[in-house]
């Protein structure tokens, strides 16, 4: 299947400092894919050459297609945007604001439908200062989905949001998905990332240092499952003999607290309970941890 | 066809009413556009202006002879001329010299039909006022010596209405409200526009970008016009100001002016980091543009250099074109001067400010 997005050797330059650095990555019809990096990494510059804001030096992007330089104005008809930091018109009301920007579109979606759409059905005579964050940034959302666009590129799109608000928006990206809209989305919070892409491309200092899903990231770590015991004493040496059986690497982080991997193979953990029973350790608390996209993120932009 | 142009109507008649809604509905902006300006108008209509802008000459009469005095009562009713009667020669150089006069009329103990020869003195540095002081002196006094003397005068001047002051100024506070309009609100509606990132969405829209500035300076021209209507009412019919041509020429000259600030506030914009540096940068350039075009005063009590710099401004030539229509009622092709002037002036800002215009 082609690919809806086609970035190939971008590179885009602010004087000596490269902002975008050989950026390769293409993205799928239908799927969510999200550009991950620290502050800086260059993910809002690659999103607003994509959305043709910026100008790059070399490289190619071809939307659906389409190339990026001849083909603009068709790009931008089916593009749907939220800019990382975008207000609005003070002095219009939310349809007002709404209509205005689906009037620049040849397909335009009602506005009080979308605005109903997205939970401001109440608010549309309002205008955006009378909102609240959350209200804010689902306004934005139902602008960049004014002209019904085939892709939706968003810039951060929680950034600053309580927990609630966020779910609420997560919800709201994945139902736009679910219908049908490929989406691009750059975000630095790695639960949004892991609840929302389907592909992650890990992007710092203007690369792209890996792209895949959320699952095969974490594999890729050679990161395992990693156990912690509490014992009620510290345990004696023919029982740590036992534990050094499990993983000859273990570690006393604590007193009474024994940490070891234990691999990712499914009946790992029971084996593993039935060998402390069998020689008398029987732990009073236990916890299991997988490797998490933090870990991930950290090993890459670490390295 | 039809159809084809129809979304490209819709997408300027949208921005076009978003923008005088905005407009309207930023009412600060909107009260000061009409404030200040009306502000103006009362204090100059309210100020005895003609009083003020009369000649004040001063006469100093040692003749006896009847032609004399029939002379000082001539000039006493010259429209535009303050005449007083001097009684000796020292206090009459002692009023020059302070400034309390501008000329001194010497009619001399021998003044007679044989001898009908008077002494004007400057005090004025007002050149062409100098020879209109001399000129109306000579004719008066040919008119009292030979009866048969017809004064003549040129062409379009013969059947002029007399302009006073506040006439004058009336149009200057015109083309003061245009200037603060279109260069300061537009400087500081476009930078506020990039701040907060709109014209960055607006170019992320398939919108053409010449539409959006048509829009602009579309709207900017509704509330020009306005203001010019508003000023006009005021001025004319409560502190009596006089227009004497063709009121629609008054408006095209307003749309062609308006155009070259609306594009100065789009040039100025574009180098303005904030809202408060674009109006510190809008003042900068209006303020002393509005002191050297003669929007209050006359060009020519203005020290040299400054006629020529005024002369390069494109206020001075929209004040001229305007003074010229509503005052000398002369005709649009008559002042085409001007007019060539502004066109080019809108030719050059457009063309800069297309290049320098920046969304981000």
């Amino acid at each position: 299947m082609n690919p809806v997005v086609q970035v190939t050797d971008l590179n885009k330059s602010y004087g000596k400092f490269l902002a975008v650095n050989d950026v390769s990555f293409s993205v799928r019809e239908g799927e969510i894919f999200g550009i991950l990096g620290p502050n800086g990494a260059g993910k809002t510059t690659t999103l607003e050459i994509i959305e043709g804001l910026t100008s790059y030096q070399s490289g190619s992007v071809t939307i659906r297609g389409m190339d990026l330089k001849k083909d603009s104005k068709s790009i931008k008809s089916i593009l749907g945007i939220q800019l990382q930091s975008s207000a609005y018109f003070d002095y219009l009301t939310l349809k007002e604001i709404l209509t205005l920007f689906g009037s620049m579109y040849k397909n335009s979606r009602n506005a009080r439908e979308l605005l109903e759409e997205v939970g401001l059905g109440e608010k549309t005579q309002s205008r955006l200062k009378q909102l609240s964050g959350g209200e804010t940034h689902k306004f934005t959302l139902a602008a960049a989905l004014i002209n019904n666009p085939q892709i939706l590129i968003l810039d951060e799109p929680t950034t600053a949001l309580d927990p609630n608000s966020r779910r609420e928006v997560w919800s709201m990206i994945q139902a736009i998905n679910k219908k049908g809209t490929t989406v691009l989305i750059t975000t630095h919070y790695m639960e949004e990332a892991n609840t929302l892409c389907d592909k992650i491309a890990i992007m710092n200092h203007g690369k792209i240092i890996t792209i895949d899903s959320p699952d095969n990231l974490k594999q890729s770590l050679n990161s395992t499952n990693s156990m912690t015991i509490t014992t009620l004493e510290n345990l004696n040496n023919n029982k740590l003999k036992h534990i050094e059986k499990i993983d000859p690497n273990y570690e006393q982080i604590e007193p009474c607290k024994y940490k070891m991997q234990i691999g990712t193979e499914p009946g790992n953990f029971s084996t593993i309970l039935k060998m402390l029973s069998n020689n008398d350790i029987e732990p009073i608390s236990l916890e299991i941890s997988e490797p998490t996209l933090e870990d991930v993120f950290i090993n890459f932009t670490q390295n | 066809m039809s159809l084809l142009i129809l979304p490209k109507i819709r997408i300027m008649t949208q921005l076009f009413i978003s923008n005088l809604k905005i407009m309207y509905r930023n009412r600060q902006t909107a009260f000061w556009a009409l404030f200040f300006p009306l502000l103006l108008v009362t204090v100059f209509g309210l100020f005895n202006m003609t009083e003020y802008s009369k000649s004040k000459i001063g006469i100093l009469n040692s003749s006896e002879d009847e032609l004399a005095t029939q002379l000082i009562d001539s000039l006493g009713n010259i429209k535009g001329w303050s005449i007083s009667s001097q009684t000796d020669s020292k206090s009459l150089e002692t009023d020059l010299e302070t400034g309390s006069l501008e000329y001194g009329i010497y009619i001399p103990e021998n003044f007679s039909l044989e001898n009908p020869f008077v002494t004007v003195q400057y005090a004025s540095p007002n050149d062409t006022e100098h020879q209109v002081i001399a000129a109306t002196t000579r004719d008066t006094i040919q008119q009292l010596t030979n009866p048969n003397y017809v004064v003549t005068t040129i062409g379009d001047s013969i059947n002029k209405e007399p302009a006073n002051y506040f006439d004058t100024v009336l149009l200057g506070i015109i083309g003061l409200a245009i200037t603060v309009n279109s260069v300061i609100s537009i400087t500081i509606q476009l930078s506020t526009y990039r701040n907060q990132n709109i014209l960055k969405r607006l170019l992320a829209t398939p919108l053409p970008i010449w539409k959006f500035f048509f829009c602009e300076i579309l709207s900017h021209l509704v509330l020009v016009l306005v203001q010019t209507s508003v000023i006009l009412i005021v001025g004319c019919f409560i502190f009596g100001a006089n227009i004497y041509g063709n009121i629609l020429y008054i408006y095209v000259i307003v749309i062609i002016g308006t155009i070259v600030f609306i594009n100065i506030g789009f040039i100025l914009s574009s180098w303005a980091n904030s809202p408060a540096a674009g109006s510190g940068l809008g003042n900068a350039v209006i303020f002393p543009m509005i002191f050297l075009s003669g929007t209050f005063f006359p060009v020519e009590y203005l020290p040299w250099p400054l006629p020529l710099l005024s002369a390069i401004i494109p206020l001075t030539p929209m004040l001229e074109a305007l003074r010229e229509v509503a005052l000398s009622q002369m005709s649009l092709i008559a002042i085409w001067p001007s007019i060539a002037v502004l066109l080019v002036w809108i030719l050059l800002t457009g063309v800069i400010a297309t290049r320098v215009f920046k969304f981000n």
